[in-house]
C-alpha cells in the first residue's frame, strides 16, 4: 500500500494556486480543481470521484455549498482565505455573496474537520535564487487593487518601474511575471492588520519583498528578511534606492529566500495533513 | 520625429518605425520628470518635429527656445459640461497648468473635449490616439475557452462592472506597468478585450483602437465619440455588470459567435494606424504653421 497522501485542492488557481504543487513532490500526491463562489459543486464532486483522495481542502469556508462538502465521503478541510477582491462589492446585486438563497446554502466551519487559519503554502516550483531581473529592478504587486492600496501605490507607480496585475495571473503567466521582477509589494485594503496571501510566494521566488508591517509576522522579521513601509513616500523613496544599487539589498533577498522555506509546500502540506493520510 | 510621453501609455500611439519620410524617436517624460534632461536629449536629436502626449505636464518655457515644429496631443477626458464628475474637474485643473506658449498646435483625442479645452489651449484638430503598426496582428481563431484581456488601472467603476466577469471566467486584469514587447505578447496570447471606462462618464479609450488592431473581440461600454466605430458592427456593446457578464458567458461557450464583428473591428482599425496617421498629420501641420504662423514664433 502507498504512503503517499492524495490530496485534492478546491479553490480558484488565480487565487490560490500558487499553494499546490503542479508537480508531484514526495509523500504528497496533489490535485487541484477550480471552482468559483457561486458554482454547483457537481465539478468537485466528479474530481473527487476521478481522483480519489484521502483528505479535500477547500480555499475559503464559505466557497462551496454545504450540501457539497458533506456529499464527500473524504474529510474536507477548509484553508480561510478571503476572495481576492476590491472593498466596496459586498451588495453588488450580480455577486452571490448577495443573494440570500445563495448565502442560504453555502457551508460554514461548522461543516469540515477542520479549519486550517495559517499563511498559504508556496508550491516548490516556485522556488527560485535571487536573481537580476534582465528589465532592471522591477516592482510587482499582484492582487486586487482598491482606494487605500492606489493611495499607497500611485506615486511609486508614476515614478518607478511597478507592473500591477490585479486578477487572473497564474500557472506559466504568474511564472513569468515572477521572473521578470525583483521586487514584490504587498500593501492591504485597509489598516487592519494582516499577512497578504502572496507574501510567502514573493520571498520563495527570490524577490525583495516591501510590505506594510505584517502581523501577525509568522517568523518574518522587518529589515532582516523584508523590509517595511508605513506609507506611500517611504514606498516611492525606498524603490528609489533599490533602483540606484538593488545589490545593496541581496543580502535580504537571499534571507528573505532563506525565511520561504517554512512555507514549502512539499513540507507543510504532508505534516499539516498526515493525520488525514494513509498512515494517520 | 520626436514622441514625448509616458512610456506605459503612449510608446503604443507613437511611430515606431520610419514611414513616409519620418524618422521617429520616442523619449520618456512623465509628469514630475527632469524637463531640463528631456530638453537637451531633444536638443542632441535635433528633430523637425516633436509631438508631446499630455502638454500639461511640460515644465512651462520648456520648449520656448527648441527648433522644432511642438504638437500637443491631449490624451485625457475633459468635462463637457458644468456638471461634471470630479474626475474630470481634477483633469481639467491639471490642463489649466499647461503653458500653451510651448506648444505650435495642439490636437485633442476628443472632438467633444476641445470646447473645455479651448478655454486653456486653442485646439487645431481632434482625432484618436493612433496605433503603433507592432500592435497590428491578424485575426486568429479563438482559444478554448477564449483569453480575455483587460489593461487598465482599478477605479471604484470597474472593479464594479468586472466582479461578476471576474467571477465567471480567467479574465486577466493588468492595472498598470505594461509597455513594449511585453504589451505586444500579452496582446497576442489574447482573444476578447474589454475596454471600461474610469468613471462614469463617457469617453473613448485608445485601447478600443489597440485591441481591435490586434485582432481582438472588443466588449466596451458605449463610446462617445465614436471615432467611427459601430457598435455590434466592430465591437460589442454592454452597458452594465450583467450585460457585460453575459456576453463574456457567451464567447466562453461559442468562441466563434462573434467572429464578423472581430473581422470588422479589426478592419476598422486601419483608420489609426500609426504609419498611416501621422505622415498625413505632420504633414499639414508643417503646412499649417507655414502658411498661419505660430504663437510660438
Amino acid at each position: 500500500m502507498s504512503d503517499t497522501l492524495r490530496v485534492s485542492f478546491v479553490g480558484r488557481a488565480s487565487e490560490t494556486g500558487h499553494a499546490v504543487p503542479a508537480a508531484p513532490v514526495p509523500g504528497l500526491d496533489a490535485s487541484f480543481v477550480e471552482h468559483r463562489a457561486g458554482q454547483a459543486g457537481s465539478r468537485v464532486l466528479a474530481h473527487v470521484a476521478e481522483h480519489d483522495p484521502h483528505v479535500v481542502v477547500v480555499f475559503g469556508v464559505s466557497s462551496l455549498p454545504a450540501a457539497t462538502v458533506r456529499a464527500i465521503g473524504v474529510p474536507v478541510l477548509a484553508w480561510a482565505c478571503r476572495p481576492d477582491r476590491p472593498p466596496g462589492l459586498e451588495h453588488h446585486p450580480d455577486l452571490p455573496d448577495s443573494d440570500p438563497r445563495h448565502q442560504a446554502g453555502v457551508a460554514s466551519a461548522a461543516d469540515y474537520a477542520r479549519v486550517i487559519d495559517r499563511p498559504l503554502p508556496v508550491a516548490d516550483e516556485h522556488f527560485a535564487t535571487p536573481r537580476r531581473a534582465p528589465a532592471g529592478p522591477r516592482a510587482l504587486v499582484i492582487g486586487h487593487s482598491g482606494e487605500r492600496i492606489e493611495e499607497l501605490l500611485i506615486d511609486s507607480k508614476h515614478r518607478h518601474e511597478v507592473l500591477h496585475v490585479a486578477a487572473g495571473l497564474h500557472g506559466k503567466a504568474l511564472a513569468a511575471v515572477l521572473a521578470g521582477a525583483e521586487v514584490a509589494i504587498d500593501v492591504r485594503d485597509d489598516d487592519r492588520p494582516g499577512f497578504g496571501p502572496r507574501l510567502a510566494l514573493y520571498l520563495a521566488a527570490g524577490l525583495l519583498l516591501i510590505s506594510e508591517p505584517l502581523d501577525p509576522a509568522v517568523g518574518l522579521c522587518p529589515g532582516e528578511d523584508h523590509l517595511e513601509i508605513h506609507g506611500s513616500a517611504e514606498l516611492v523613496e525606498l524603490l528609489g534606492r533599490v533602483r540606484a544599487d538593488p545589490g545593496a539589498f541581496h543580502e535580504i533577498r537571499e534571507q528573505g529566500r532563506l525565511s520561504a522555506e517554512a512555507f514549502r509546500a512539499s513540507r507543510v502540506l504532508p505534516e499539516l495533513l498526515a493525520p488525514y493520510g494513509p498512515r494517520g | 520625429m520626436a514622441f514625448v510621453g509616458q512610456t506605459t501609455f503612449f510608446h503604443a500611439c507613437s511611430l515606431q518605425v520610419p514611414a513616409v519620410g519620418l524618422i521617429p524617436r520616442f523619449f520618456e517624460f512623465r509628469a514630475g520628470g527632469d524637463g531640463e534632461a528631456l530638453l537637451a536629449d531633444l536638443r542632441s536629436f535635433v528633430p523637425h518635429v516633436a509631438v508631446v502626449f499630455r502638454p500639461e505636464v511640460v515644465p512651462p518655457g520648456l520648449f520656448g527656445e527648441l527648433p522644432a515644429v511642438t504638437l500637443g496631443f491631449l490624451s485625457e477626458p475633459l468635462p463637457r459640461g458644468n456638471d461634471a464628475h470630479a474626475d474630470l474637474q481634477r483633469r481639467m485643473r491639471d490642463l489649466r497648468q499647461t503653458d500653451a506658449s510651448n506648444f505650435d498646435r495642439v490636437v485633442s483625442f476628443d472632438p467633444l473635449i476641445a470646447a473645455t479645452a479651448g478655454e486653456v489651449l486653442e485646439i487645431w484638430r481632434s482625432l484618436a490616439l493612433p496605433v503603433a503598426d507592432r500592435f497590428f496582428a491578424p485575426v486568429t481563431p479563438m482559444g478554448h475557452p477564449p483569453r480575455v484581456l483587460f489593461v487598465g488601472r482599478s477605479t471604484p467603476h470597474r472593479e464594479w462592472l468586472l466582479a461578476p466577469a471576474k467571477l465567471d471566467c480567467d479574465l486577466l486584469h493588468v492595472a498598470f506597468g505594461l509597455s513594449g514587447d511585453e504589451l505586444v505578447e500579452l496582446m497576442h496570447r489574447h482573444d476578447v478585450a474589454l475596454n471600461l471606462h474610469n468613471e462614469n462618464y463617457p469617453s473613448f479609450e485608445n485601447r478600443v483602437s489597440l485591441h481591435l488592431a490586434a485582432g481582438h473581440l472588443v466588449i466596451s461600454e458605449a463610446l462617445d465619440p465614436q471615432h467611427g466605430l459601430e457598435p455590434g458592427i466592430d465591437y460589442l456593446q454592454v452597458n452594465n455588470a450583467s450585460e457585460l457578464r453575459r456576453a463574456l458567458n457567451v464567447v466562453v461557450r461559442f468562441p466563434r459567435v462573434h467572429h464578423r464583428v472581430r473581422v470588422r473591428g479589426r478592419r476598422k482599425a486601419e483608420g489609426f494606424r500609426a504609419s498611416r496617421v501621422y505622415p498625413r498629420l505632420i504633414a499639414d501641420l508643417l503646412a499649417d504653421v507655414d502658411a498661419f504662423g505660430s504663437p510660438r514664433s
